[in-house]
């Protein structure tokens, strides 16, 4: 089971920073009205550093205070499924079970429950939630293509090919790079190792033929 | 299922690791920046793996842009690289046993040292870029020159303005003193802060949203 925790949280040098003043980031000095939001780089007053600092409303915005779920008050009021002395405030739309406004997981405009989140993740469905993906593309190609370039190492292919070959057709629907929408990798892949196969497959005929005459 | 859109806004850099950075190129991890509709994605690539950070234009706070030394740097090297080239390039002309296949081939070496000059000093000053949200601040090294980083703000800065609203800047100086005079009662309050999120954890800074951890 993961811990949840909000981003950051465990780290005390990303939480001195939540709310201070933009700072250089050379040498630390807080930037005040001079420097932000200027149309070119200006010094920064601590280092001389050329800077240009650009904020954005969301550096002023109160943060609300913490949401530490209501605690039910009156009898037969309903309850979140994990606190029980908590206060439901909405339905999880992933499961339906009433969460509490310290469970409740926001994510572009949907509302998890905490158990959701995680299996959600684990399926790799939430795709916003999504922080590493393994391009099985890119291995399948290079087992097809490396022992062949490093052309000591051909008679790897005996193993290599049929391995690029079985990731190919193993992966071929697996979700590859978020931002690169194409199997051209796993064509190429199969292709020379449907190649390399062939290869070793005549090679060995000939040989078992020379042999018996 | 309907991939999301992504537009890409940086090509991939290697990600600066000290000054090793330079010799680990083929084991580097490349960085590279994406828009999406609500977000922009940092992707970092290894060979074989992409690892993903999102930053929602609702929660950028600030973007930094710092001058560096490293095209000075740079600069300096390769000017001493051509300097020894052409004294050696003068000397075998100028010796008796100048053949004009060693010339040809110093020639060759110089032009290959004199394009990066060129183009390090065509691509404009260098820089890096920090992106800082209410509970990070991430440098983002695919934006390693200042007109590459100014086009790239440029993009974004409307998607920003459009989730956030726009600072006037009188405002910007009103808030930034508020800020500074409230800084110090925050130092204080800071402390008690800290020792209640290790208790439970608690969603006052970052808005609302939650990351689940990898194990
Ligand atoms: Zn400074
Ligand atoms: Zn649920
Ligand atoms: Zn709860």
């Amino acid at each position: 089971m993961a811990t949840f925790s909000v981003l950051g949280l465990n780290s005390l040098a990303g939480r001195r920073q939540i709310h201070s003043l933009p700072s250089c980031p050379k040498c630390g000095a807080p930037l005040v009205e001079g420097v932000l939001n200027q149309p070119s780089l200006e010094p920064c007053p601590g280092c001389q550093s050329l800077l240009q600092v650009e904020v954005f409303p969301a550096l002023f915005r109160r943060t609300a205070p913490a949401g530490s779920g209501e605690i039910v008050l009156v009898d037969g009021e309903s309850s979140c499924f994990y606190h029980a002395s908590k206060k439901a405030v909405l339905a999880c739309q992933g499961c339906g079970r009433f969460v509490c406004a310290l469970c409740d997981c926001e994510l572009n405009g949907e509302h998890f429950c905490p158990a959701c989140l995680e299996t959600g993740k684990a399926k790799g469905k939430i795709k916003s939630l999504e922080n590493r993906r393994t391009l099985y593309d890119s291995i399948a190609l290079s087992l097809a293509i490396l022992p062949l370039v490093i052309f000591i190492f051909w008679f790897f292919t005996i193993v290599t090919a049929p391995m690029a070959l079985f990731m190919a057709i193993r992966y071929w629907n697996a979700p590859g790079s978020i931002v690169r929408h194409t199997r051209i990798r796993y064509v190429v892949a199969m292709i020379f190792a449907t190649l390399q196969i062939a290869g070793w497959g005549i090679g060995i005929y000939f040989l078992i033929e020379n042999l018996h005459g | 299922m309907a991939e999301q859109e992504y537009r890409r806004l940086t090509r991939s850099r290697v990600r600066r690791k000290g000054f090793l950075g330079f010799f680990t190129i083929v084991a580097s991890t490349r960085s590279s920046l994406w828009l999406a509709k609500d977000h922009v994605l940092s992707i970092d690539s290894r060979r074989y793996t992409e690892e993903y950070k999102r930053f929602y234009f609702r929660d950028i706070q600030a973007i930094t842009i710092r001058q560096t030394k490293r095209r000075a740097i740079w600069n300096f090297a390769l000017m001493l690289l051509l300097v020894f080239w052409l004294g050696m390039l003068v000397s075998m002309v100028s010796g008796f046993e100048s053949d004009s296949a060693t010339i040809a081939l110093l020639c060759t070496w110089f032009l290959i040292l004199a394009v990066p000059l060129l183009a390090n000093n065509i691509l404009g000053p260098t820089c890096a870029v920090y992106l800082r949200t209410a509970v990070q601040i991430e440098e983002l090294p695919s934006l390693n020159r200042v007109r590459r980083a100014h086009k790239a703000l440029a993009r974004i800065r409307p998607l920003i303005s459009a989730a956030q609203g726009q600072l006037a800047p009188e405002e910007v100086s009103v808030r930034i003193r508020e800020m500074n005079q409230s800084s110090d009662a925050s130092a204080m309050a800071g402390a008690s802060q800290n020792a209640r999120s290790e208790s439970a954890p608690t969603v006052e800074d970052a808005p609302s949203r939650i990351v689940v951890e990898p194990q």
